[in-house]
């Protein structure tokens, strides 16, 4: 995992390609891409479920970043710069494709989503995939939550600053993902 | 009370303890809980078998190259010119009008043969520079010279290498001065070779 997300040591490496970026180099910009594509793919795939919309989106927030380089200030890291992005553009496409659902911690989602869900999860019998298939039954913001505390490994502010809540809201989230993960294996036999 | 409360508190930052992002002051409050709390420990083991499921399924293959080509193609075809210069477009647009009123007023005195004035005497109020370039400046660097003054292209470049400038009314409401203008233009070193207001110009033909 190490190598493919590996991102500039220094803060201010990132900071000059967004520097670069924002007097109009496309050198930068493809560089910029090839360093954190990998990372903001990851985040919007496991939220959007759909490679060609996650691709759509990837290219719409790499846009944002072309546009907008000059607004990053240096009062966070880059790429919770570049996740907050994501974050409303991620929003942006799921309420595109459903306008009703709530994602906020929607419980009607992850009901029906558990129903569909146990045949298929009592046929997988390893651990890890059923960890993962638990993960999915979340509901956006826990996914969110779980996903960058774990995957993106950043702390509990830099998640509030993406996901544009209280640090309260992300622990808090946490721990109703936490429960509903520990439900999920629990009712599959794993727990 | 005060126990449960800090003890929920030190819960809620396992998973930060876990995926080693703590700040020292909360790192050795967990350090200290955990060495006196079994069921923590538990819960931490739990928690970092969690950040390698998901560290193992949550990496997904990004578009690679193909993404890339996409974004480019999408940068050239959309410039971001009007986004770095936001205040440039206004002012295009005023710049453009200008023209298209010369060319209004141009075509009026092309049906009035009686008005048509000699080259080199201004048909118009405003004051007219005349300006060689270095012919190293770039597009960017004249924009931002002409822009300093107010100025806008109206005619060029002739045989000579020469364009001629208007000097338009500012936010003030009223343009620069034209000698004002000649002197911040001179000092755009690199930029401008050579100018002259061609009020002078006119006179002195008109002598």
């Amino acid at each position: 995992m190490a190598k493919i997300l590996t991102l500039p040591k220094r803060t201010q490496d990132a900071s000059e390609l967004l520097a670069a970026i924002a007097g109009g180099s496309e050198t930068s910009l493809a560089e910029f891409y090839r360093l954190y594509q990998t990372r903001i793919y990851s985040f919007i795939v496991r939220r959007v479920h759909n490679g060609a919309d996650a691709a759509d989106v990837l290219n719409a927030v790499m846009m944002e970043v072309w546009r907008h380089a000059s607004a990053f200030q240096g009062r966070s890291q880059v790429l919770t710069w570049v996740l907050g992005i994501a974050h409303h553009k991620i929003i942006d496409c799921l309420r595109r494709r459903s306008p009703h659902v709530a994602l906020e911690d929607g419980v009607e989602e992850s009901m029906e989503d558990e129903r569909a869900g146990a045949p298929e999860m009592m046929a997988q019998r390893q651990d890890a995939a059923l960890m993962h298939l638990c993960i999915e039954k979340l509901s956006d913001s826990q996914r969110a939550v779980v996903h960058l505390a774990f995957f993106q490994e950043l702390s509990y502010s830099e998640i509030a600053a993406i996901l544009d809540c209280p640090e309260g809201t992300v622990k808090t989230r946490m721990f109703h993902a936490k429960q509903k993960l520990k439900d999920c294996l629990v009712r599959a036999g794993a727990g | 009370m005060e126990s449960i409360k800090s003890e929920q508190h030190l819960d809620e930052l396992l998973p930060w303890f876990a995926n080693r992002t703590l700040g020292d002051v909360e790192r050795r409050e967990v350090e200290a809980h955990l060495a006196t709390c079994e069921r923590c420990r538990g819960e931490l083991a739990w928690l970092e078998s969690l950040q390698r499921d998901v560290a193992e399924h949550e990496f997904a293959q990004a578009p690679g190259e193909f993404g890339l080509n996409r974004l480019l193609q999408n940068v050239r075809q959309r410039p971001r010119f009007a986004a770095r210069h936001r205040w440039l477009a206004p002012a295009l647009a005023a710049s453009l009008a200008v023209v298209v009123l010369q060319g209004v007023v141009l075509v009026q005195l092309w049906t009035r043969p009686e008005t048509i004035a000699p080259l080199g005497r201004k048909t118009l109020d405003a004051d007219v520079l005349q300006i060689r370039f270095n012919p190293r400046a770039t597009e960017a660097d004249i924009r931002d010279a002409l822009q300093a003054v107010g100025a806008s292209l109206i005619d060029g470049p002739g045989a000579l290498g020469i364009y001629r400038v208007q000097l338009e009314s500012g936010v003030s409401g009223k343009p620069m001065e034209a000698s004002l203008a000649i002197e911040t233009l001179k000092a755009r070193q690199g930029v401008v070779v050579q100018i002259v207001s061609e009020s002078k110009r006119a006179t002195a033909v008109g002598e």
